[in-house]
């Protein structure tokens, strides 16, 4: 290997870890999300959004060291679906930790959450569900695991279960405050779907860069 | 002809067919909202089945931007070009997804017979996440980052539209169905993402323009 390959793959090396820093940093605010779901705690609502403005500076920054890469390298083959995917998986984590922020934010309307005890505990589960499933999807992409990916991407999802019986729960409500209860729950059950939604596009961007095979791509097109 | 003359007769082609694939977006937003007032389950469906088109015209512009990237190395202007090409294409597919999903709400509605106050937010909330993405694609097209810039306000308003229309829901929701108002707050959040999107391709326009990242906090 000649010193300027050595120095671009050690270049790709630090960027794999970045990601996964960043990565880790949107997983303290899932963290805290389901704080926020369990108890409503303020100061986990607060320093969730701050870490927020550090997830997307990094994001901002990481993304321009991808650019800087293209420029000067001009990587083909392999490194060049390694960049284009960090891209795109960036995308992927930002969404995730934007999607993490929009529930804490509702904290203020938690109450009608908690109201009823059956739909809260389907809320809480998918909060877990949707936490399992970003981080298998860190995992995956830490150890670049094919087959973790495979899995994330092809599962029968537990929170297309959660969500099914989410609804069905809901539709069940009677009350004058059923539909500001079920709106309310519905909101935030939303969210959290799409981040096990988001885990699983991970796993699809990560089988094509370890495969090359651009059937994969399909995959994130939904 | 030679590699760069090639290179940027692909790039204009590659814009042409991201604004086509806009294009689809753009007709689909007004024809769900008329679905809706309608109740109209057939108009619905047709926007549904039409997503695929959109899926495959998506799939096939950014496999032609990585051939590109692979094949011509671009750097500065022509990179970021490319570069937002790939970007936009994902904003613009999951826009038209936005649309299907209000579709497929309506056709789970029960009484699509909705109250004066929600038909009238829904119109508005329509007309303005139309106007969101037409606003984005022209900024795209004619390289206007002032247009582009004018995305965050556009979008404002239509978040205040979303606030309205769930404070209707709700009070529908206290004569009508759970089901209905489930499916109606769905709605109003796939509007209030049309734009949102909207927003993401203002900053993608932004970023081709000036060359500089701006910060994304469209959801927040």
């Amino acid at each position: 290997m000649t010193l300027v390959r050595r120095s671009f793959q050690g270049e790709l090396d630090q960027l794999r870890l970045q990601v996964e820093l960043m990565g880790i940093k949107v997983d303290h605010n899932l963290e805290r999300l389901r704080v926020v779901l369990a108890v409503g705690d303020e100061v986990a609502a607060a320093a969730a959004l701050a870490c927020d403005d550090e997830i997307d500076a990094m994001n901002v920054s990481l993304t321009e060291r991808c650019y800087d890469l293209l420029a000067r390298e001009g990587p083909v083959a392999s490194d060049l679906r390694f960049i284009v995917s960090v891209l795109r998986i960036l995308s992927e984590l930002e969404r995730v930790g934007d999607l993490a922020l929009r529930v804490v934010k509702l904290n203020p309307e938690r109450h009608l959450w908690a109201s009823n005890a059956v739909t809260f505990d389907i809320l809480v589960s998918m909060g877990d569900t949707a936490v399992d499933a970003y981080r298998d999807a860190l995992r995956a992409w830490s150890a670049q695991d094919l087959g973790l990916a495979t899995d994330l991407a092809t599962r029968v999802r537990a929170m297309d279960l959660h969500y099914e019986h989410l609804m069905a729960e809901l539709l069940r409500l009677r009350g004058d405050d059923a539909v500001r209860i079920a709106t309310a729950t519905l909101i935030a059950g939303r969210s959290l779907e799409r981040i096990a939604d988001h885990a699983a596009i991970v796993g699809a961007r990560l089988r094509y860069l370890l495969t090359g095979d651009p059937d994969h791509l399909s995959a994130e097109v939904r | 002809m030679d590699q760069r003359s090639w290179f940027h007769a692909e790039l204009e082609d590659i814009t042409r067919e991201i604004v086509l694939l806009a294009a689809h977006v753009t007709e689909a937003i007004p024809a769900a909202t008329e679905a809706l007032l309608t109740g109209d389950l057939d108009a619905a469906q047709r926007v549904i089945d039409h997503d695929d088109v959109l899926d495959d015209l998506a799939l096939d512009i950014e496999e032609r931007c990585y051939r590109a990237l692979a094949r011509q190395q671009p750097v500065a202007s022509d990179l970021r070009a490319l570069m937002t090409a790939i970007r936009m294409v994902a904003e613009i597919e999951r826009s038209g997804d936005l649309v299907v999903n209000i579709c497929k709400a309506l056709c789970a509605l029960r009484a699509p017979d909705l109250s004066p106050e929600i038909r009238g937010v829904l119109q508005q909330m329509g007309e303005q996440a139309v106007g969101l993405h037409r606003t984005c694609m022209d900024a795209y097209a004619d390289g206007d980052v002032t247009l582009a810039r004018s995305l965050d306000l556009l979008d404002d308003e239509l978040d205040r539209l979303h606030a309205d229309f769930l404070e209707a829901v709700v009070r529908w929701g206290e004569d009508g169905s759970v089901r209905d108002a489930i499916q109606l707050a769905l709605i109003g959040r796939y509007y209030e993402r049309i734009g949102d999107h909207a927003v993401n391709i203002g900053e993608r326009v932004r970023y081709l323009i000036e060359g500089e990242l701006p910060v994304h906090g469209s959801l927040s």
